[in-house]
């Protein structure tokens, strides 16, 4: 019997050791055929782990022979097996990560994807470097997510997430998000609403506010000793005192924009809705010559960067102002190709940081107002802000059904669009796209489909351009689409491109802004200026003299930057958009909602 | 062991013990067995063990930024694939047009489980990371003779070939031709830039100019392209060719200082507004005749010819192309087969038919994309219709690989903040510039 167990306990070691190794070998042909052993460093740990196992192995016979001298042995291999397991457990996730964060470097981040405002971006963007930076104190100073934050125009964002993010959306605004973070919890809840209808393949698990930052009155800084009393003052003093100064008051789109809708509606309580059309204009930047409705952090941080002397500009707060209130809302994606599932947990840990002391700090240094920390020291008259606040209202918004007939309000009172459109007739305007058709016979197209959601007191005119001359085709006026697709229809590109002319003549032709209407130009250009008389600069000064908005839409050989069409469209609060054949259509169509004051 | 001795026992007999070997019979059916075992061994077996040459059937799903050729050309030869081949049409998903963005979702996508991608197209700095982490498998049995140099270099990491190089890049120098009359005085290096601007600005036909050289200094990837060149050109460098970070020299200060000193003064040889300007507004502030030089991508060949043809003999911009005083970084884009694919051999088809000579030709003659194979730069109609044709191969061929690891965004991210450090302070560097880049190329 001894001679049988000797033979066994010799022997059983050896096969377990040959069936290891056999073990090895095939899964070593397999990795290195698959490609799996790229490296050096992966064959070194591949040799490391493999020598462990086979030592094991043959380590099992010492072990066996050391145990038949033990008393109880059952017992004390026991009790050994399960402290071991126990240290193993604890310490080898652990030490396993360090050698391969020595050998390799750091494991990837996981990607997180933050979608936010235009206006917010700045600031969130600064706040997750640091929370990236904080992912790495604990993990041998490797980062473990890395967030990608990008921002959507207006409400298009919002749009995109209730329609599940079409493939459109992937290509024009960015990547599916795994956190939402808009400006205001009154945006999230429509959202959340129909995003979890029927069919959608998004969910959104609404989160509470991050910070707030209040609406604000930005005016330059010389104005404002002027305008302020001391006193409380709402928006509706201030804004007739800032009108009273003669300085142009801009305030971005009411329809789309959390800082334009809720200071709107509070100037609805004081004045009669036609009175504040008629002192605002359509904005949506600052200018260090006019007064903008904004919210306080994008005031700040614009005093922070591009002002030569600080402050440019100074926030007036009204007293009845409310303010955007930035919830972390996370979103699961049910797709089966995008569901992006590894970045949840990094996006939870990000909302809950947000709440911990050094989230606070970030969001402050970014200047945002966490609700449950004191203001810091960027807040200051330096930089054109209070630190203190005396606000009536403590709620971030009005009540969702209140700003539904607000809207209605909105609607009514607005000024009717004024729009003057301009084509670009000119010889390359022949050359053929990726469809075959001609680029003019794109643009007509586009400029159809553009025209048909004219609002009911909406007019326009349209005229193009070629070699030297403008040929107006359709007067300024109230008519269908289809009138312009006819004259349209007549017209054969040659020639060059007298582009400033063009736009020069359709500023005199659409004219400046009165009480009951918005002018705008829009021109639909394939190249730079080669023809006109008059220069860039004779168009930039003729726009700011005017006051009248000017867009330009950039397709084929034109560039928006390179040409400095956006100098142009700069000077009046305009836009200038590069787009292609394949999107001219919905460019053309994005504008003319935006000029006659729809949700852009 | 005692059944398979009673069934050895109970074998049959067929002949007399002895005879059996003699028996032709006997020896007949042995070959007749072996035969039939061979064959079915041959035909039935091997094969499950032998892959398949045969293409997979089936949607090819290609990420891909948005088409920026001229005339949607990549989308042209798409459609061309899928005439050609309908049981493996080609769909391109679309991502956003900016890099990061792209970058984002592509990692986000290959991390999925679902086969979501067959072709990922990659910008070349993203080979190392996506290999490293195993979202692509490597190609095997390509001929790759025929491609240019750099751009193939940048489709291998650790010494294997993940891709095949889709469209390059390199920059090169613009000059104005009003200013810079005699070939001679294309600057050969930094020295020479800084000495043509100075004379140029004094002289009284410099009146119109702001400064001499204009680059894309804005923080983003355009920085580190522009630092990496400006270092280049003065023969120093950021990371050797081992890995091992070698910025602490002499001749990289020389060109910091150089940049930061450029960017200085009442005439500056360097447009100060350069630190705000990308690619575009580079070329307007050359375009409108601000600056004798340009650093730029050759896209802006295209954008500062545009329309000049219609222009009916009105004089435009008057310019010329040269390399650049140093190496160019590489730009590009290469195509690579996503690991989850199971149509690989498909989807190296279609990625050796996006690559092949005719297809590239296609790209560069009528989308404008740089070529990745040298055939393209011979051909005699692209040399008379591109004019820089010639300039840009040899700028390509010259070019370098910004550092090549799996960190690369991280390392960007700090060398820009170096960079930036430096510009402010006359040229230093930050104390701890060596420790900052060595640990973010292992991604700390």
């Amino acid at each position: 019997m001894d001679d049988v167990d000797q033979r066994r306990s010799s022997t059983t070691p050896r096969y377990a050791g040959a069936l290891m190794l056999a073990a090895v070998a095939g899964h070593l042909l397999s990795q290195a055929a698959t490609g799996a052993l790229a490296t050096w460093q992966s064959w070194v740990l591949y040799g490391i782990g493999t020598a462990l196992l086979v030592l094991s192995a043959s380590a099992i016979e010492r072990l066996n022979q050391l145990v038949k001298r033990i008393r109880l042995r059952w017992v004390v291999f026991t009790a050994v097996l399960v402290v071991a397991a126990g240290l193993i457990a604890l310490a080898a996730p652990p030490v396993v990560a360090y050698g391969r964060v020595l050998l390799l470097g750091c494991p990837q981040p996981t990607e997180v994807r933050v979608l936010t405002s235009q206006d917010a971006l700045p600031a969130i963007s600064e706040v997750a470097r640091k929370f990236e930076q904080h992912t790495a104190k604990e993990h041998h100073e490797c980062r473990t997510a890395r967030l990608h934050v990008f921002s959507a125009p207006a409400d298009r964002g919002a749009t995109a997430l209730r329609t599940s993010w079409p493939s459109q959306a992937l290509r024009e605004i960015g990547p599916h998000p795994d956190v939402w973070l808009p400006d205001s919890t009154a945006e999230t809840a429509e959202v959340v609403r129909r995003a979890g209808g029927l069919g959608s393949t998004v969910r959104i698990r609404p989160g509470g506010s991050a910070a707030f930052s209040p609406v604000v009155l930005a005016v330059p800084t010389r104005i404002a000793k002027d305008v302020v009393t001391g006193s409380s003052e709402k928006w509706g003093d201030l804004l007739t005192a800032v009108a009273g100064k003669g300085l142009a008051i801009g305030r971005p789109n009411p329809l789309t924009s959390t800082d334009g809708k809720l200071a709107t509606y509070a100037l609805y309580q004081e004045l009669t809705p036609a009175v504040v059309e008629r002192r605002v204009e359509d904005a949506t930047r600052l200018r260090p010559d006019a007064a903008m409705i904004t919210t306080e952090q994008v005031l700040l941080r614009h005093n922070k960067t591009s002002c030569a002397q600080s402050p440019c500009l100074t926030a007036l707060y009204p007293s009845d102002t409310y303010h955007a209130d930035y919830p972390v809302n996370l979103v699961e994606w049910d797709e089966w190709d995008v569901s992006n599932f590894a970045a949840r947990e990094p996006a939870r840990e990000f909302q809950a940081w947000l709440g911990t002391p050094d989230g606070m700090s970030a969001l402050n240094a970014a200047g945002l107002r966490p609700a449950r920390q004191a203001a810091g020291a960027e807040f200051s008259e330096e930089h054109g802000v209070q630190a203190g606040l005396a606000l009536d209202h403590t709620e971030a918004a009005p009540e969702e059904k209140a700003l539904e007939s607000f809207q209605k309000k909105y609607e009514d009172a607005k000024r009717a669009g004024r729009v003057w459109l301009t084509l670009d007739a000119s010889g390359s305007m022949t050359e053929p796209t990726a469809t075959g058709e001609p680029r003019f016979a794109i643009a007509v197209e586009g400029v159809r489909k553009a025209l048909s959601q004219m609002g009911a007191r909406d007019t326009y005119g349209l005229s193009v351009f070629n070699n030297t001359e403008v040929r107006p085709l359709v007067p300024l006026g109230k008519r269908d689409e289809q009138t312009a697709a006819t004259a349209l229809s007549t017209v054969q590109p040659t020639g060059g491109t007298p582009l400033h002319t063009a736009i020069l003549d359709s500023l005199d032709r659409v004219g400046a802004n009165d009480a009951e209407h918005v002018s705008a130009v829009i021109a639909l250009t394939d190249g730079e200026d080669t023809t006109s008389a008059q220069t860039r600069q004779d168009v930039v000064d003729a726009v700011r003299q005017k006051g009248i908005r000017v867009f330009v839409i950039a397709v084929g050989d034109a560039s928006c930057a390179a040409h400095g069409l956006a100098a142009i469209t700069d000077t009046s609060g305009g836009e200038c958009r590069d787009s292609t054949t394949d999107t001219l259509g919905d460019d053309l169509a994005a504008l003319f909602r935006k000029v006659w004051g729809g949700t852009g | 062991m005692r059944w398979m001795r009673r069934l050895w026992a109970a074998r049959p007999r067929l002949g007399p013990p002895g005879v059996v070997w003699a028996n032709r019979s006997w020896l007949a059916m042995g070959v007749a067995v072996g035969v039939v075992l061979t064959i079915l061994f041959t035909s039935g077996v091997q094969p499950l063990f032998r892959e398949s040459t045969e293409w997979e059937k089936g949607k090819l799903l290609v990420l891909s930024g948005r088409d920026q050729s001229e005339g949607g050309q990549r989308r042209a030869l798409i459609n061309q694939w899928n005439a050609e081949h309908p049981e493996q049409p080609a769909e391109i998903v679309e991502l956003p047009t900016e890099a990061d963005g792209q970058r984002s979702e592509m990692v986000a996508r290959a991390r999925e489980k679902a086969e979501n991608a067959d072709v990922y197209n990659l910008d070349v700095t993203w080979t190392a990371e996506f290999a490293q982490s195993g979202y692509l498998r490597p190609l095997s049995g390509v001929d790759t003779s025929g491609f240019l140099r750099r751009p193939l270099e940048s489709c291998h990491y650790q010494g294997v070939l993940w891709a095949l190089p889709f469209n390059t890049d390199a920059g090169l120098l613009f000059y104005n031709k009003s200013h810079v009359t005699d070939t001679k005085e294309v600057p050969l290096d930094l020295d020479d830039i800084a000495t043509t601007s100075t004379r140029r600005l004094r002289a009284p036909e410099g009146e119109g100019l702001a400064a001499g050289y204009a680059g894309q200094l804005a923080d983003y990837e355009g920085l580190t392209v522009n630092a990496l060149e400006l270092i280049w050109a003065e023969k120093g460098d950021v990371v050797d060719e081992t890995g091992k970070v070698v910025i602490d020299s002499d001749r990289t200060r020389r060109a910091l200082r150089w940049l930061a000193d450029g960017l200085k003064g009442d005439k500056p040889v360097v447009l100060p507004d350069s630190r705000s300007q990308n690619e575009p507004l580079s070329t307007q502030a050359f375009r409108d005749g601000k600056v004798v030089f340009m650093r730029n991508w050759p896209v802006a060949h295209r954008t500062l010819q545009g329309n000049r043809g219609e222009s009916a003999g009105r004089p435009g911009i008057d310019f010329e192309v040269a390399q650049l005083p140093g190496p160019s970084v590489l730009g590009g884009q290469n195509l690579a087969i996503s690991a989850k694919s199971t149509k690989p051999r498909a989807a190296q088809a279609l990625i050796e038919f996006l690559t092949s000579p005719r297809s590239q030709q296609l790209l560069f003659e009528r989308g404008g994309l740089a070529a990745t194979r040298g055939i393209v730069y011979q051909d005699s109609r692209v040399a008379t219709e591109h004019r820089y044709a010639r300039t840009l191969l040899k700028a390509i061929e010259d070019a370098r690989l910004r550092p090549v690891t799996p960190y690369y965004s991280r390392f960007s991210d700090e060398f820009r903040t170096v960079v930036r450090y430096a510009l402010d302070h006359d040229g230093a560097l930050p104390s701890n510039a060596s420790q900052v880049l060595s640990a973010a190329l292992q991604g700390h």
